[in-house]
């Protein structure tokens, strides 16, 4: 008998899991989205990415939805995906397997100015501008996000700005 | 908290963050949340596609990198030559271990080894065969015979008269097991001279130096060319001198660096007996 009531219980609170999950993914895919476009390339499957963070999350439900913000727990997940994906780019690239960027991708990586200085930053640097300039997430949201103190994260959008600047100028 | 961008960079990462906004509506996103339930349930193929992929490259490294066995070695001192496969065994001990066929012939018999492993062991007026892996296939005088990994045959007489042994398991004895050392060391073959050996050594290093001289000197006799000769003949120079006969231990030494010239320990015996001979009064 108990058995069968903690199986009850176990499937109450995974359908209850799953709605708070897509509740998240319904206010959150967007903004997302937006991140990972600014995060990875153009041209690069964005929705795939978008895909792979909620994954995570509906793999993990008690881990997004116990954090401190999930939001930040999942823009977190977004930048690691993020990283992940330009890796992959990179060892494709690396092995000529990498597709080749259609004329449209080059004209408008040259005429993004931004889009071009923020390959430039490095990692790091670039998740914090990224999420704090164009996200509009707060100091200790990045800071749970990326997984680093709050005073970094101030140290870190620093530098990136300036080099952003800097990167801006030489090309603008 | 950071200061402010620049004015013109700012508004350039406003033009950005305009062109990088995605504006999808909640119906869009609705509809997507069944494709990603699904994909969140399929089992994930790339993890084990990657540990297969690792399991693979380890293999393949694995046997890339096993380095092939010498096919022929031989003891110190074994008098032997080898045309194309076949091998003529005429003294001492020899470890066949061939890639593909060798045939081996000694006084007394000839042994075909086919992707087996086997010891040959020629001494005066017999030789010991013994199987380690693999099954082969040996002739004498009276006929072709089988040998199953772990045998040893003995042949022994003339060629005309050959007496053809049991198969008899290799014996393996712990190092402290005396009785059975003592059983083994009176057969023949590499195991009945590990046994000699070993029964010489623990003599020596419980204190019974007259017991180890004479079971060392027994091994000299009974195998001149052994695989453990030159172990022995330290062994037995050593026991000598620690038995107060420095005269025969120094003349054992003389014996060593004759019989054994190319042995890496030759120039260390030779100092070894010099200071010997130092504090002989």
């Amino acid at each position: 008998m108990d058995a069968s009531v903690d199986t009850v219980q176990a499937v109450s609170n995974r359908t209850e899991a799953l709605g708070e999950v897509r509740e998240l993914y319904l206010l959150h895919a967007n903004g997302i989205a937006a991140t990972l476009k600014r995060l990875t390339w153009p041209g690069c499957d964005v929705d795939d990415l978008l895909q792979e963070v909620f994954i995570v999350a509906l793999r993990r439900p008690q881990a997004v939805l116990f954090a401190q913000s999930p939001k930040a727990w999942l823009f977190g997940v977004a930048t690691r995906v993020a990283s992940g994906a330009r890796r992959k780019r990179r060892i494709r690239n690396l092995f000529g397997l990498g597709s080749v960027q259609s004329p449209m991708d080059a004209r408008l990586e040259s005429a993004d100015v931004i889009q071009h200085a923020l390959t430039k930053l490095s990692t790091r640097k670039r998740d914090v501008l990224v999420l704090f300039e164009l996200q509009g997430l707060t100091g200790p949201e990045i800071a749970q996000a990326v997984g680093c103190p709050l005073k970094t994260v101030w140290t870190r959008l620093h530098h990136a700005r300036k080099e952003l600047e800097a990167e801006v100028r030489r090309h603008g | 908290m950071a200061e402010e961008l620049a004015p013109e960079v700012k508004a350039s990462l406003e033009q950005f963050a305009a062109r990088t906004a995605v504006d999808r509506p909640t119906a869009h996103h609705e509809r997507t949340w069944g494709l990603l339930l699904e994909r969140s349930r399929r089992p994930r193929r790339a993890r084990w596609f990657a540990l297969g992929a690792i399991a693979a490259v380890t293999a393949a490294l694995l046997i890339a990198v096993r380095v092939p066995a010498e096919p022929v070695r031989a003891s110190t001192g074994a008098r032997w030559q080898q045309h194309d496969d076949v091998v003529q065994l005429s003294l001492g001990q020899l470890r066949l271990q061939p890639r593909d066929h060798v045939r081996v012939v000694t006084p007394h018999l000839e042994v075909d080894l086919y992707n087996a492993r086997a010891l040959v062991d020629v001494t005066d007026g017999q030789t010991v065969l013994a199987a380690e892996e693999g099954e082969i296939v040996y002739r004498t005088a009276r006929g072709e015979w089988h040998l199953k990994a772990g045998e040893r045959v003995v042949i022994s007489g003339a060629p005309d008269a050959v007496s053809v042994a049991a198969p008899v398991k290799i014996a393996t004895c712990g190092d402290g097991d005396a009785a059975c050392l003592s059983r083994v060391a009176q057969g023949s073959g590499l195991a009945a001279e590990m046994a000699l050996y070993k029964l010489g050594v623990a003599a020596r290093e419980r204190g019974s130096l007259d017991e180890a001289v004479r079971l060392l000197r027994e091994y000299r006799a009974r195998f001149p060319v052994g695989t453990f000769a030159p172990e022995a003949s330290v062994a037995l120079m050593l026991t000598l001198q620690s038995a107060g006969e420095p005269v025969a231990a120094a003349a054992e030494a003389d014996d060593f660096v004759t019989r054994f010239p190319r042995e890496p320990r030759v120039s260390k015996v030779r100092a070894w007996r010099t200071q010997l001979l130092e504090v002989v009064p």
